[in-house]
C-alpha cells in the first residue's frame, strides 16, 4: 500500500489491516489467561475431555473474538480536525477521542514481532496527565506514521504551542551516544538482579497453587500427608543446598533472557535538547525523554554489577499523574564514562558542581535503629527454636540475622548526602551503590519529620518531593535539616526557572 | 551567566523555625472528640454483638483480645487529641505556606507558592456542623506530599485560598 507523500489527514482513516492480527492478539491474551486454570486442570488430568462440545466451545469462543477484532478493526478511525487528533472507535458503544495537539507531549513508537514482519509500528501517543485519555493506533504503515507525526508536530507549531526545545528535538539530528554490544548484553543479563528473578518465579509458583485451589484442587490437604517427610527432607543440609542451587539457576536463565528481550540493541541518541532510546529483541520500542522533563538522574551498580564496572542509569521524568515505568528512562550496561557523559547532558552547566559536593554521613543511629528492629524480630525466633531443641533450623535463621545486621551496617555506611550551590546528591545502597541526583529548582515541596526517638537525640529527617517521586535523607541533626528546609525552600523561591 | 549563581548568606535565609504560628480554630478540637466518640461507639458495638448473640462461632479470648486493642486505641486517640491538637497549626509567609502536625511522631511540610498547581476547599458533613472547613493545596509532588488543612474557619480558609491563588497568579504573569 504505497500512499503519496501528502496524505490527507482530515479524512477518516483506518489503520493497516495489520492491526486486525494485533488487536486479534490481544483479545486472545486476555482470554487465555482468564482461562489458565482450566488449563491446568487438562494438564493435570492428561487427556482432553472425551466431549466433542469441548471442541466446539474452544472454536466457538475463537471464532467470536476473531469476528469481534474485524468488526472492531473496521470501526476503528482516525482523523484530524481543528488542531486536535481525533479516534472514533467502538463495536457495541461509539467512543470518541479527542486529543488536542498542545497536550501530545511525545509521540513514541513501539514495534514487536508482528508489527516488524509486515513493516508497521505502534503508536501511544503521551498526553500530559489523565491517564486513561491515552491514545494509541496498534498499526500504522511506517510511512503514515512518520507523516502523521510530522504533521501533527507541524501543526502545534503553528498554534505557537510547541516551545523552542521541543522545536529542536524534532529537526535536530539524531546521534549516537551509547549503543549496548551484544557482549555488554550479555554482561548486562549476567549481573542483573537474580533476586528480583527469584521472586517472580515464586510468584509465578503460588499464581499456579492459587489457580489450582481455585478449581478445587487443595494442594494444602495433600501436602499434609507428606509433611513429616518433607520436614526430614528440609533437615539435610544437602537437599536445601541443592534447592538452593536449582532455584539460583532458573532465576539466572530468567533474568537472562529478560535482559535479552528488553535491552536487545539499545541504543541511545542524542536528538537537540532530549534522549531518544530504542531497544527491544521482539518488542522494539523508541522512546524520547527531553531534559526539561527529567526531574531525577539516578545511576547505581549492584553488586555483581560493581565487579564488573558497569552502571545502570535512570531518568524520571515528570508526569502529573503516578510515575509509571513509562515516564522513566533505563539504560543499562554504561561505563562510567557513559554515566557521566549522561549526567552533563541533563544537567548542563549544574554538572560540575555534582562532583564537587562536600558528601557528609548520617547518625550512627540509624544503624542502632535498624539493630533493634531486626533484634526484635529474630531474638525471639532464635530463643524459641533453642529451647525446642531445632539446632539446624535456626543456624539458618542465624545467618539470616546476620546478613540482615550486615546489610543495615553496609547501608548506614553508604548512606551520604551533599547539598550545594544548585545541585542535591544523595548516595547509598546495601551490596550495591546507588545515588540520585537533582538540580535544586526541581524541588516541589519539602516535609521534615521527627519521631520521639528522633526528638530526644536531636535528629530529624527530610523528604524532598518532585514531581517524579520523593527523596529521604534520614537521621540528620536538627539544626543541619532546618538549614537544608531553608535553603532549599529559598532556592525555590527564588530561581525562576520551570521545573519543566 | 553572572545572575545565574550567585553566592548567598546563609544568615540572610528566612528561617522556618522562628516563625509565629496559628492554632487551628477550638471547636475543631470539640469536632475532634465527638468523632472520636462516635467511632468507639461504633467499635464498641461491633464487638459487643457476639457477647449478646451467643450462637456465633466466636471463642471469646478473640473478643477479649478485641476489646483490649479498642481501648488502647481508645485511650491513644483521646489522648492524641487532648495533647496533640496543639501541635496542629500553620503559618503563612509571603512566598511559602508550612503546616506542622503531630504529638509524638512530629510532621511539618513547606509548599512555595510557585510550585502549587491547584486548591481546593472541603468541607464534610460534621465540619459544616461545626462551620469548619479544610484548604487543600496540591503540588506535582505527589498524593503523599499534598497538603491538607483542617479546622479552618470558613471565612480563613477562603482567605487563604485569596491569597495564595493571587500569588500564584503573580508569579506567572512575571
Amino acid at each position: 500500500m504505497k500512499r503519496n507523500d501528502n496524505y490527507d489527514f482530515s479524512i477518516a482513516t483506518r489503520q493497516s489491516y495489520v492491526a486486525i492480527l494485533i488487536i486479534m492478539y490481544r483479545l486472545y491474551k486476555v482470554i487465555i489467561r482468564q482461562l489458565i486454570p482450566v488449563f491446568i486442570i487438562i494438564l493435570l488430568k492428561g487427556s482432553l475431555p472425551k466431549s466433542p462440545w469441548f471442541i466446539y466451545g474452544i472454536i466457538a469462543v475463537a471464532l467470536i473474538a476473531g469476528l469481534f477484532s474485524i468488526i472492531a478493526f473496521f470501526k476503528y478511525f482516525f482523523y484530524i480536525k481543528d488542531n486536535k487528533l481525533i479516534v472514533e472507535k467502538g463495536v457495541f458503544k461509539k467512543s470518541i477521542l479527542e486529543i488536542p495537539f498542545d497536550r501530545i507531549q511525545s509521540i513514541n513508537t513501539e514495534q514487536n514481532l508482528i508489527h516488524r514482519v509486515f513493516k508497521v509500528v505502534k503508536l501511544n501517543m503521551d498526553t500530559a496527565g489523565s491517564a486513561g485519555n491515552e491514545l494509541q493506533l496498534f498499526a500504522l504503515d511506517m510511512d503514515l506514521a512518520k507523516q502523521l507525526n510530522a504533521k501533527i508536530l507541524k501543526e502545534k507549531k503553528e498554534a505557537q504551542v510547541v516551545n523552542k526545545a521541543e522545536e529542536e528535538v524534532e529537526s535536530a539530528e539524531r546521534k549516537i551516544i551509547f549503543h549496548l554490544t551484544i557482549p555488554q548484553l550479555l554482561k548486562v543479563g549476567v549481573t542483573e538482579n537474580h533476586i528480583r528473578s527469584g521472586g517472580i518465579l515464586l510468584f509465578f509458583f503460588f499464581y499456579i497453587f492459587d489457580s489450582l485451589e481455585d478449581v478445587g484442587l487443595d494442594l494444602l490437604d495433600k501436602s499434609e500427608e507428606y509433611l513429616p517427610a518433607a520436614q526430614e527432607l528440609v533437615q539435610s543440609l544437602i537437599v536445601v543446598l541443592v534447592l538452593i542451587v536449582l532455584f539460583a539457576a532458573v532465576a539466572f536463565v530468567i533474568s537472562l533472557v529478560r535482559t535479552v528481550l528488553k535491552f536487545y540493541n539499545l541504543t541511545m541518541y542524542r536528538k537537540g535538547e532530549g534522549f531518544i532510546i530504542v531497544s527491544g529483541l521482539l518488542n522494539k520500542k523508541e522512546r524520547a525523554a527531553k531534559d526539561d522533563k527529567i526531574q531525577l538522574v539516578k545511576w547505581s551498580q549492584n553488586l555483581l554489577q560493581r565487579l564488573s564496572g558497569i552502571y545502570e542509569i535512570l531518568m524520571k521524568q515528570a508526569s502529573s499523574q503516578e510515575v509509571g515505568e513509562q515516564k522513566s528512562f533505563k539504560v543499562v550496561g554504561l561505563s562510567e564514562s557513559n554515566v557521566f557523559d549522561t549526567q552533563a547532558y541533563v544537567f548542563k552547566e549544574r554538572h560540575p558542581e555534582l562532583y564537587k559536593l562536600p558528601m557528609n554521613g548520617i547518625n550512627r543511629y540509624y544503624f542502632i535503629r535498624r539493630l533493634f528492629i531486626w533484634s526484635y524480630l529474630f531474638v525471639p525466633i532464635l530463643i524459641v527454636l533453642g529451647v525446642l531443641g531445632k539446632w539446624i533450623f535456626s543456624i539458618y535463621i542465624f545467618t539470616l540475622y546476620g546478613l540482615a545486621l550486615w546489610g543495615s551496617y553496609l547501608s548506614f555506611k553508604k548512606k551520604k548526602y551533599g547539598v550545594g550551590n544548585e545541585m542535591l546528591r544523595i548516595d547509598g545502597g546495601t551490596f550495591g551503590r546507588k545515588s540520585i541526583a537533582m538540580p535544586l529548582f526541581k524541588v516541589q515541596n519539602i516535609s521534615l519529620t521527627e519521631t520521639p526517638f528522633q526528638r530526644r537525640r536531636k535528629l530529624s529527617s527530610l523528604i524532598i518531593y518532585t514531581a517524579s517521586g520523593e527523596m529521604k535523607i534520614p537521621e540528620i541533626p536538627r539544626n543541619k535539616a532546618l538549614e537544608i528546609l531553608n535553603y532549599l525552600n529559598y532556592k525555590v523561591e527564588v530561581q525562576k526557572e520551570k521545573w519543566m | 551567566m553572572a545572575s545565574f549563581n550567585p553566592q548567598v548568606d546563609l544568615s540572610s535565609i528566612p528561617d522556618v523555625e522562628t516563625l509565629n504560628y496559628h492554632p487551628l480554630e477550638n471547636r475543631y478540637k470539640t469536632a475532634l472528640y465527638i468523632f472520636a466518640v462516635v467511632s468507639t461507639l461504633f467499635l464498641t458495638a461491633i464487638i459487643i454483638i457476639p457477647v449478646i448473640v451467643e450462637d456465633l462461632p466466636i471463642p471469646m479470648f478473640v473478643v477479649y483480645i478485641a476489646a483490649s486493642i479498642l481501648l488502647l486505641r481508645t485511650i491513644w486517640v483521646f489522648m492524641k487529641i487532648a495533647f496533640g491538637f496543639k501541635f496542629k497549626r500553620y503559618a503563612l509567609r509571603e512566598k511559602d505556606i508550612i503546616y506542622q502536625t503531630g504529638w509524638l511522631w512530629r510532621h511539618s511540610t513547606i509548599v512555595p507558592f510557585n510550585r502549587v498547581q491547584h486548591l481546593r476547599i472541603d468541607q464534610g458533613p460534621i465540619e459544616r456542623k461545626f462551620n469548619l472547613s479544610r484548604l487543600k493545596i496540591f503540588t506535582a509532588g505527589g498524593n503523599s506530599s499534598d497538603l491538607s488543612i483542617p479546622g479552618l474557619d470558613p471565612i480563613t480558609s477562603n482567605k487563604l485560598k485569596q491569597f495564595i491563588v493571587a500569588k500564584t497568579g503573580m508569579d506567572e504573569e512575571e
